[in-house]
């Protein structure tokens, strides 16, 4: 907040300036400086007038420069290397980045088929899903005490407390193990897709 | 004795572990998973480790594994994935050209298709890299820097094809040593058949009685190896007996995918003109493979869609889809490498092309049975009197999972067994990838107690070349005859004195034996004559060399010691040719002269 005024001040040192284009040049100059400190006093008086701010927090120590491991652990558990797995398993990055207007139905279908069968693998080999709910999609599940609305989402007509009942909407999804493999620390972690020349 | 007891399936395509440890109540084999390089920089373990090496030329880090580092290759499944990209640094099948006498075994010849001898390396350090992947990663995982615990002191049994030689065994356990692992040698089918033992506990003789002959088919990734076990009563209490090993087939599973994404390849170009790049047809045999095994599993699925998708970034602009059919499956796969055949049809004899590459012997029939008629029809009698076939089938290897191949075998040993009003029992196996290794550990354990063993001995008989005594005739080299060395089925551990005299060897120089093997030549006892060497049932193998250096014994040099031979099968499964003086106390040993290829000798 305390910009703003130092800022309206420029600026209007820049509309003085080009108010007085009648005024010779260094003198022109002088007298911008002249405003110019001006407002940084009027700045000052401003600040004074003003009910300190309270002191800044500290800021926080840099956070040390991580090790090669620590980056190999952050990305091992991050996104970026999930979407590595599904880009190498099945290319779905590239799918997903590729504009698909131009193609048909047929031609999309074809590439999404071979792209679900590969990118399948990593559910089954990196993390493997298992619903939330064990009801089927349409039968009926009643919760006698309250709910972890992480887990379960209640929608419709929701009482005030428990009991709750109702239909299954949606099973639910949940990773139920993750087996990355051990990633070397020297590797680029924001890699999803190498670029690749074919030497010939 | 050791802690542990290791069975190590050293594939063509994979590589298997499994062990038993001894200290557990439990005697059952668990798989060892193996820790390898997956991807550039990332390591994880699988079941097992798929038997390449990419020779990266370079130290690269992202090869460092958790127990070395500075390396230029890598080994296990980031390999495999280069051999499409790069095939000149990638060495496979090292195992098919571990058995192939057409090369110097011990010469870097691989990659084959590198021509740069700088980056290549021999079939057996190729085998020696292997077995130091898995001790390096038992010890990784498993030793803890307990000593006793270590690979290198575990009782390890290493299993070989049937159809390996004593050369090509003699080989495997070089590697071994090179790798610091001292094994025993057993053969794959056999492995197999413990691990069926080992699953069924005392249960397998309900399955099987005396007079049984159980045809064991291990068709793998790379190769299809046959032997023959006869159950038989010893005693009141049944007895095993491994009576015939098949020739080295060098035709697996790999080959079926291939041909199915060669034939939709063909068709891609017959009917729009398309013409795949290597990429694209790895790709496509990528997914031949997965839609062949859906289709060999239930037949009655629908075509399956198979898209090969562009290569750049582009995934649906430059896609190639088509589809393989249940008929696509039985043309290419079930007819061409299974048709139904008669027990007396025989694989297609060898044509041999003009200018044919110089590279491994692939079969020049793909029929695989054909091939098991061939074993089949040898190994039960003579043709007229054929009955002595099999009664129970055991499968074995990745290939035998796709329930319609296996039905196929059946059905044709079936044709064959009905003829003679027989019958046929299909053994249920163990896990087909992992039952090999399991089977061997199992055999270490069942070396130890007095548990159930298969008697087998040597896989082949052997013999050496003899010139014969016929007088000779101007321009042509006297015939030459073969004296029986080892016969057929000679047991582990003894020794055989052969009844021959008139060998010699030259003081001061070195002398060459020529050496020869038979898989079906059952019935030669030591020191039989056969005076044909140029038979089909007959192959020649790397000579014998024995040097005998000038000493002060007082003979001089150029003069010939006159000698016998002595034979030895050891107890971990080498063969050990010795020469000992007739005169005197003396012996040399006959060395394998596995750096001169066949061929070259048969060129001379």
């Amino acid at each position: 907040m305390t910009a703003k005024p130092i800022n309206l001040l420029g600026s209007w040192v820049i509309y003085f300036l080009l108010r007085n284009n009648e005024v010779h040049t260094m003198q022109r100059i002088i007298s911008a400086f002249r405003v110019f400190f001006l407002a940084l006093k009027g700045k000052e008086l401003i600040e004074k007038s003003k009910i300190p701010p309270p002191e800044p927090k500290p800021a926080p120590p840099p956070p040390p420069e991580p090790t090669a491991n620590q980056t190999a652990d952050a990305f091992n558990n991050g996104a970026v290397y999930t979407l590595l797995l599904l880009q190498r398993a099945g290319r779905l990055v590239d799918f997903l980045q590729e504009n698909i207007d131009a193609f048909s139905d047929d031609q999309v279908g074809a590439a999404v088929r071979q792209i679900h069968k590969d990118c399948g693998k990593v559910f089954t080999e990196n993390l493997q899903l298992k619903p939330i709910l064990t009801q089927g999609e349409g039968e009926t599940a009643s919760f006698e005490s309250g709910v972890d609305p992480s887990e379960i989402q209640l929608t419709g007509v929701v009482p005030d407390a428990p009991p709750y009942t109702g239909a299954v909407r949606h099973k639910g999804w949940q990773v139920s193990r993750i087996h990355f493999p051990t990633r070397s620390g020297k590797v680029n972690p924001k890699v999803v897709q190498p670029a690749e020349i074919e030497i010939s | 004795m050791s802690p542990y007891i290791v069975g190590i399936d050293l594939g063509t395509t994979n590589i298997a572990v499994s062990y038993i440890d001894t200290a557990a109540e439990s005697t059952r084999p668990e798989p060892f998973h193996i820790p390898q390089i997956v991807a550039e920089g990332e390591c994880d373990t699988q079941p097992t480790l798929p038997s390449f090496i990419f020779l990266a030329g370079a130290v690269n880090e992202n090869y460092d594994l958790p127990w070395a580092s500075g390396r230029n290759f890598c080994v296990g499944a980031l390999a495999r994935m280069k051999a499409s990209a790069t095939p000149g640094k990638t060495v496979s099948s090292a195992k098919s050209w571990l058995c192939s006498a057409t090369v110097d075994r011990l010469a870097p010849v691989l990659p084959w298709n590198n021509d740069d001898a700088e980056g290549r390396i021999s079939p057996v350090d190729a085998s020696r890299m292997y077995l130091e992947h898995i001790r390096d990663a038992w010890n990784h995982t498993m030793a803890d820097d307990v000593e006793t615990a270590r690979l290198e002191n575990q009782e390890i049994v290493l299993t070989v094809p049937a159809s390996f030689d004593a050369v090509a065994r003699d080989l495997t356990v070089n590697a071994a040593e090179a790798a610091g692992l001292s094994v025993t040698l057993l053969e794959e089918p056999q492995a197999a058949f413990y691990a069926w033992l080992q699953e069924h506990d005392d249960r397998w003789r309900d399955t099987i009685a005396a007079g049984d002959r159980v045809l064991v088919c291990d068709i793998g990734g790379g190769t299809t190896d046959f032997s023959l076990i006869e159950v038989a009563d010893e005693d009141g209490d049944l007895g095993l007996r491994r009576v015939a090993v098949g020739k080295h087939i060098l035709l697996g599973g790999d080959n079926l995918d291939l041909t199915l994404a060669y034939a939709l390849a063909a068709r891609l170009q017959r009917d729009r003109n398309i013409k795949l790049d290597a990429y694209q047809l790895a790709g496509l045999t990528h997914a031949c493979r997965d839609a062949k095994e859906t289709l060999c599993q239930s037949p009655d699925a629908p075509a399956q869609k198979i898209a090969v998708l562009g290569r750049g970034s582009s995934v649906i602009g430059g896609m190639i889809s088509t589809e393989l059919s249940f008929d696509d499956v039985v043309n290419a796969v079930i007819d061409g490498f299974f048709p139904f055949c008669f027990l007396n049809d025989r694989p297609t004899a060898q044509t041999r092309a003009g200018l044919r590459q110089f590279g491994l012997a692939y079969e020049a029939d793909p029929a695989v049975t054909r091939h098991l008629a061939d074993f089949v029809s040898t190994h039960s009698g003579t043709d007229e009197d054929a009955t002595n076939l099999p009664n129970a089938i055991l499968f074995n290897g990745g290939v035998t999972k796709a329930g319609i191949l296996k039905d196929r075998i059946v059905q044709t040993v079936q044709r064959w067994v009905d003829e003679t009003d027989g019958e046929l029992v299909v053994l249920d196996g163990a896990n087909p990838d992992l039952a090999v290794a399991q089977g061997a550990a199992w055999y270490g354990l069942v070396r130890r107690g007095d548990a159930i063993r298969i008697k087998s001995g040597s896989s082949h008989a052997y013999y050496v070349g003899i010139e014969s005594s016929m007088p000779a005739v101007p321009g042509f080299s006297p015939p030459l005859q073969a004296l029986c060395v080892v016969p057929f089925g000679l047991e582990e551990g003894s020794e055989v004195d052969v009844p021959y005299s008139g060998l010699g060897l030259i003081v001061g120089e070195t002398t060459e034996f020529r050496f020869y093997a038979s898989s079906t030549r059952t019935s030669d006892a030591t020191g039989v004559i056969i005076n044909d060497v140029d038979t089909d049932d007959v192959v020649e193998l790397p000579a014998l060399t024995a040097e005998l250096p000038v000493d002060d014994s007082g003979i001089p040099p150029g003069a010939m010691v006159p000698v016998r031979l002595k034979t030895i099968l050891s107890e971990i499964g080498t063969l050990q040719l010795w020469c000992l003086e007739e005169a005197g106390e003396r012996r040399w040993k006959l060395e394998y002269e596995v750096r001169t290829a066949v061929s070259d000798t048969d060129a001379t």
